[in-house]
């Protein structure tokens, strides 16, 4: 066995502890340094150093106990040291672990005579030899600026560069993107064919294989190049497009079905938000709106019931993150969540990771931990919890959502009778108390039946009222106090509410006194000039079109973020957003239109070798399927997709994972949509999801991770959720009346889009034949086999 | 994808181990193999960066021991006599505030006997006898402290260190360290592991790369002995059809790899393929429990009651530390094994319920720390006994004052094998249990403690997302260097 730790460590610490003596043998030390010398430093020494001095290289809670300059400076929790007065001094609290405080050392209170020993070195006046070792804080450490950050510069207007190649760009994509190909002397690749083309935009717009009958007009109509404008609108237009598309918002709003955590509760009402989502991307809602209605939703102004329901449901936005609602210490639930909040908020719209800045000012980006407390000032004041719920632990706020008048009259009517139904039983039962009761044993009955009407009229009261998950707005809004380290036992000064001192808009609205100040945080979040809102949109819809963002972090824009491959065609795109009236779907037509997007992935060999990573977009990016899009795509081509659009789908309810708690409401939405297959934290997401990369349900997710993993490769193989797609698909083409060879071409253009070759169909056939397997058993083999090769789970 | 390659760890610990035997394109060749590595070879294509970041390493695996509920110190390890001795009357200092809406009452003492035992004259009640022969194995942390008063918030602290945000497990983060030993195997396993949240945080990879996740084999509620990896058995295809059905597949894949430039997706995917099939017939080996012996059997309990499920858990897990898996979790959760007990969440019924509890457990431990010894297995593997929290002094008088209630800031884990002092008790609490006071160990130090055990250096083994390093232990923790041998 080796011997080390210890004896190094003590080693360390004496030539440490050696450097800090540099006047120990000075004439003119005086008493009090001669007491700090033999009782204090040797303490500190012992007990502090380790995390608060420079020659350890720390400070943790930037305090540094170097010198009494460090020490009367202090660290985040203000000053530790008041000469002369011990009681005040925040280093005797923290030494004696009085409440409120964090106690120090953090292994276990000093005996009692250490702490008299630092009191009595206080009281006499805290004296301290000089010189002392530097204090590094004020060494002179430049300060690097953070402002010329390109990020949080306003969009520049931009200009179309000259290039070479007159022929080739037919939009304004094409000639940023060409210019940056010319400058290192490459070519753009040649045009996908057109089956490629296909599949690739019908997956990437919709998230589903291209039917059958539109591959064959598809490929048939070579002569016309209209014939891929006019599937781009088909499938723009398509309510698939939302589907597919809000997906990608589920994606960076971690959307999930259960709260997560220890009390992973299933949000019942989630559904709605999702579904709005959804109709969001079909009606090509303006994102600006967008933003605002999940923050506000509330607070803004509307025409009638059905607008204000869909705002309401918006807000669940703010509601849907992982919380741990066991929580017993209700403030630090609220500021947890307000965390949460703060930290999507920050990577969603705006590529920023504010939630670093709660316990210390931002490390890489210039958001002080002011500011983070000025905008947790506004979501303090905003209420996402039910305070009418009893009990320990916390619950997310639900409301009834308005309804049309006709609707609402229809509710009145039907409460009304549970009211009366209710009224009659508890009427017949304290009759029933009664010693001479006339007929005992049919008002008997007459409960029997009552109670069960009860429950029966209490279950269409409940459908006929539409619940939400929508927050509320505090009493009293009121501005936050810095908690220092983030600890809500440890208030700083109180910061009023604002917003992010880094993006200051001319004209951004003041904050009220008699509200939260959200809508207010909306209007700044959409302000036309705001630097940040429409670049990490336009940059996100580019990902999700290109497979790799112009900015390759796509939830982080700042200082730790990449810089843009093309910045002035980020610039461009977000000013035609933002000309669009912040229409989405224009921009994906822009850049689906676009010769960039439509290159082959198979490039001249001089683009792979000067540009490995594709950051000049001379090809496009081959890209596996995503995990919604793999499930979608078995049950379309075995003609088993379920195409229902929106509803509750969640197949329990209560308390997950705690037995007992939990009820499976015996709903089955798995012939559904991915989309639509409900996401519980906890892993309790479907194999394929789970293996496919679907993401953690609890983080802000801009872009996927793409892994290969054997267990994958033995799901494929071997799931029965293969297995049946395979067999079903196999089952349909030997129903159809045709021969083998005809049913392989079947498959292969169902599959690939496009027929097989003439020795593809040959392999396919001896497969079949050389085999002692029944056909049904033969074919679902050789079905499985195309369906999980990489020409069907790969997007060329 | 959100990892940023210049900044794997994996490259950096493959580029300096001028030391070990393994070149770094050895290294790599050996991850490139391994299970679910193949993500990792394309991650580790660019130039390393950092050379120092391994230290001397005591262990190389660990197998953690996870008592679900909160085992109560007062009646396993941590003894006192005090709370004997004021038994039924009020704790002199006041309950932390957190806690006096649960109703807490009097002092409790514990119903369980102590002894001294070993060398080291370490108390151990007298719940766990076969255990209590091990005592010169046993390093006690009886000061142990953590956040979070309920099981969620102390359950994914323990798997994470932190008690809110979604974080990568402590397995994940030492398999994402260290990689995986074995080329047909998971790197980190997770044996009959909770359904909830807070159980599958405790093998999430969260950010960390998918490579790094636990492979699950059972859940809590499904017994050990049919405990197994999903989709690893096909029912309707025979293996030599299935060959067939392989064959045709990699025709196909490489016919569509060849119409394109070179793409390492591609080939990865079709050597997953390769992987996956020789797991079918690698895994259920080792899974098999037939080539053990009878007295190896007996040794663990299996065969026996209560002791059977814990005990083919814990077999498992020997066989997984010899094939070289890095990480093996087992979960004692002790409703399956009978109904309407709470695990080792004893907040009333506390006698009866904590002694079926040990009896589940003591001797399937006892067993495997014989077994991995015997096999010089436990010189290099770090056993980690421990639940996450431990349970107050006082009775709870709403549940008729039988039990104890969530106590988080005292209780006790132990250690045992590779590098740490046998036989040796660290830390205290205060005279009842309540509070540990001395020689604290926060769930951080203990965190930073394994990884140091490991030969990882927790402030250095770093993770980038978002823009920020990320680490197991955030901005805290430090090795409890007294407690290493």
């Amino acid at each position: 066995m080796m011997k080390r730790p210890i004896d190094l460590f003590v080693a360390a610490w004496f030539s440490v502890s050696c450097g800090f003596f540099p006047s120990l043998a000075s004439s003119s030390e005086t008493e009090g340094e001669a007491f700090f010398e033999s009782k204090v430093r040797p303490l500190f020494v012992e007990h502090c150093y380790r995390c608060h001095s420079s020659a350890s290289g720390k400070s943790k809670g930037g305090l540094l106990l170097d010198s009494r300059a460090t020490l009367l400076r202090g660290g985040d929790a203000g000053p530790a040291l008041v000469p002369g007065a011990p009681e005040m001094s925040l280093l005797i609290q923290v030494v004696e672990h009085r409440d409120n405080v964090v106690g120090m050392p953090p292994k276990g209170k000093l005996p009692d005579e250490q702490i008299a020993v630092l009191k009595s070195w206080i009281q006499s006046g805290a004296a301290w030899p000089s010189p002392s070792v530097t204090d590094t804080r004020s060494a002179g450490v430049a300060t690097v600026s953070t402002d010329a950050h390109w990020a949080w510069q306003p969009l520049r207007k931009t200009v179309l560069p000259v290039v070479r190649d007159t022929d080739w760009a037919l939009t304004p994509v094409d000639t940023f993107i060409l210019e940056g190909l010319e400058s290192k002397g490459l070519q753009p690749a040649p045009k996908a064919a057109r089956h490629i083309l296909i599949r690739r935009l019908s997956f990437d717009l919709t998230g589903l294989p291209p039917p059958p009958d539109v591959v064959e007009s598809f490929c048939n109509d070579v002569t016309s190049d209209d014939v891929v404008d006019s599937q781009i609108e088909r499938l723009l237009a398509s309510p698939r497009f939302g589907e597919r598309w809000g997906r990608h918002w589920l994606d960076v709003a971690r959307y999930s079905d259960s709260i997560g955590g220890g009390m992973n509760f299933v949000l019942d009402d989630a559904w709605r938000y999702r579904d709005y989502v959804t109709a969001a991307f079909n009606a090509d809602k303006p994102y600006d709106r967008f933003v605002m209605e999940q923050i506000a939703g509330d607070l803004l102004p509307t025409n009638d019931e059905c607008q204000r329901a869909e705002q309401l449901v918006a807000t669940g936005f703010l509601m849907l993150g992982v919380n741990e609602l066991g929580e017993y210490e209700r403030e630090k639930l609220r500021m947890d969540i307000v965390d949460e909040q703060l930290d999507t908020i920050g990577k969603a719209f705006l590529g920023l990771t504010l939630g670093c800045a709660r316990c210390h000012d931002h490390k890489f980006d210039p958001v002080p931990t002011q500011d983070y407390y000025a905008l947790a000032g506004i979501l303090r004041s905003t209420n996402p919890l039910d305070e009418k719920a009893a009990g320990l632990f916390g619950k997310l706020k639900r409301m009834p959502l308005p309804q049309e008048p006709a609707k609402a009259a229809e509710v009145a009517i039907a409460r009304e009778k549970l009211l009366r139904l209710k009224k009659e039983l508890v009427d017949t039962q304290s009759a029933l108390k009664k010693p001479d009761h006339p007929d005992r044993q049919s008002a008997e009955n007459r409960v029997n039946s009552l109670q069960a009407e009860v429950k029966s009229q209490q279950a269409t009261v409940d459908a006929l009222t539409p619940m939400a998950l929508v927050v509320g707005e505090e009493a009293q809004p009121a501005d936050s106090p810095v908690f220092l380290r983030g600890d809500i036992h440890n208030r700083g000064p109180t910061v009023p509410r604002g917003y992010l001192t880094l993006v200051q808009l001319e004209g951004q609205p003041k904050l009220p006194q008699t509200q939260s100040g959200r809508l207010e945080l909306s209007q700044w979040l959409t302000h036309k000039d705001h630097p940040l809102l429409a670049r990490v949109m336009v940059n996100r819809v580019w990902y999700w079109l290109m497979g790799t963002g112009i900015v390759r972090t796509v939830d982080n824009f700042g200082m730790r973020g990449e810089q843009p491959s093309h910045p002035a065609l980020l610039d461009y795109l977000a000013h035609r957003l933002i000309q669009s009236g912040w229409s989405v779907k224009s921009l994906v037509r822009e850049i689906v239109m676009s010769q960039t997007y439509q290159q082959s992935g198979s490039p001249a060999n001089t683009t792979v070798v000067i540009d490995p990573e594709n950051r000049l977009y001379g090809r496009h990016d081959r890209r596996r399927l995503e995990a919604e899009e793999i499930h979608d795509a078995f049950l379309a081509v075995s003609d088993t997709l379920d195409e229902t659009i929106g509803g509750p789908t969640n197949t329990r309810t209560g308390r997950l994972g705690s037995e007992g708690k939990d009820e499976h409401v015996g709903f089955d939405p798995k012939q559904r949509r991915g989309l639509y297959q409900p996401i519980y934290r906890g892993g309790l997401a479907p194999d394929l999801f789970r293996l496919f990369d679907f993401p953690d349900a609890g983080l802000v997710t801009g872009s996927r991770n793409v892994t290969t993993v054997a267990p994958q490769a033995l799901f494929l193989l071997n799931s029965p959720e293969i297995l049946n797609h395979s067999r079903q698909t196999a089952d349909r083409l030997l129903a159809r009346n045709i021969d083998d060879p005809a049913r392989i071409c079947v498959l292969y253009s169902r599959l690939f889009g496009r027929a097989p070759n003439e020795f593809e169909a040959q392999r396919a056939l001896s497969f079949l034949t050389q085999t002692p397997e029944s056909p049904s058993d033969a074919w679902a083999a050789l079905c499985q086999s195309l369906l999980i090769s990489n020409s069907f789970l790969f997007i060329d | 994808m959100q990892h940023d390659p210049e900044n794997t760890f994996f490259q950096q610990i493959g580029s300096q181990t001028p030391n070990s035997a393994l070149s770094r394109r050895h290294w790599l060749r050996q991850v490139s193999c391994g299970f679910g590595s193949i993500g990792l070879a394309a991650l580790a294509n660019s130039a390393p960066a950092d050379t120092s970041l391994r230290l001397p390493a005591r262990a190389k695996r660990v197998i953690f021991l996870y008592m679900s509920g909160g085992p109560s110190q007062m009646d396993t390890f941590d003894y006192k006599p005090e709370l004997q001795r004021f038994d039924g009357q009020d704790l002199p200092f006041p309950i932390p505030s957190l806690q006096k809406s649960r109703n807490l009452g009097k002092l409790m003492g514990s119903p369980f006997p102590f002894e001294q035992h070993g060398e080291g004259g370490l108390w151990i009640s007298s719940l766990f006898p076969h255990l209590a022969r091990h005592a010169d194995l046993l390093c006690l942390l009886n000061g142990m402290h953590t956040n979070g008063f309920d099981h969620g918030q102390a359950q994914i602290k323990l798997s994470t260190g932190s008690e809110t945000q979604v974080r990568p497990s402590v397995g994940s983060w030492i398999l994402y360290g260290l990689g995986s030993e074995n080329r047909n195997l998971p790197g980190f396993i997770s044996v009959c592991p909770m359904r909830s949240d807070r159980g599958t945080r405790g093998y999430s990879n969260a950010f960390l790369p998918a490579e790094c996740q636990g492979t699950t084999i059972g859940f809590e509620d499904i017994p050990a002995a049919k405990a197994t990896i999903s989709h690893l058995t096909n029912d309707q295809r025979s293996a030599s059809r299935q060959r067939r059905q392989l064959d045709l597949l990699a025709e196909m894949n490489r016919e569509h790899l060849q119409q394109t430039a070179s793409d390492t997706r591609l080939e990865g995917v079709i050597k997953s393929f390769e992987l996956a099939f020789r797991m079918q017939t690698e895994t259920p080996k080792l899974m098999d429990m037939s080539d053990e012996s009878k007295a190896t059997l007996d040794l663990y309990g299996i065969g026996s009651q209560p002791t059977d499920d814990f005990g083919r858990q814990c077999l498992m897990a020997r066989r997984f530390a010899e094939a070289g898996v890095r990480f093996i979790q087992l979960t004692s959760t002790t409703r399956k094994l009978r109904p309407g007990i709470a695990d080792w969440d004893q907040h009333e019924n506390l006698k009866e319920d904590l002694t079926f509890n040990a009896a589940c457990v003591d001797r399937p431990i006892a067993g495997l720390l014989t077994d991995l010894r015997q096999r010089g297995l436990l010189e290099d593997t770090l056993v980690w006994w421990g639940g996450e929290f431990g349970r107050t002094p006082v009775s709870q008088p709403s549940k008729g004052a039988s039990g104890r209630d969530h106590n988080p800031s005292g209780f006790t884990m132990w250690l045992a094998g590779g590098g740490v002092k046998g036989g040796f008790t660290h830390g205290r609490t205060d005279d009842f249990g309540y509070h540990a006071v001395e020689n604290k160990v926060h769930m951080h130090d203990l965190h930073a403690t394994l990884l140091h055990l490991l030969g990882l250096d927790h402030e250095k083994l770093t993770y980038r997302y978002m823009g920020r390093d990320f680490r197991l232990t955030d901005v805290y923790g430090s090795v409890v260097e007294e407690i290493l041998a």
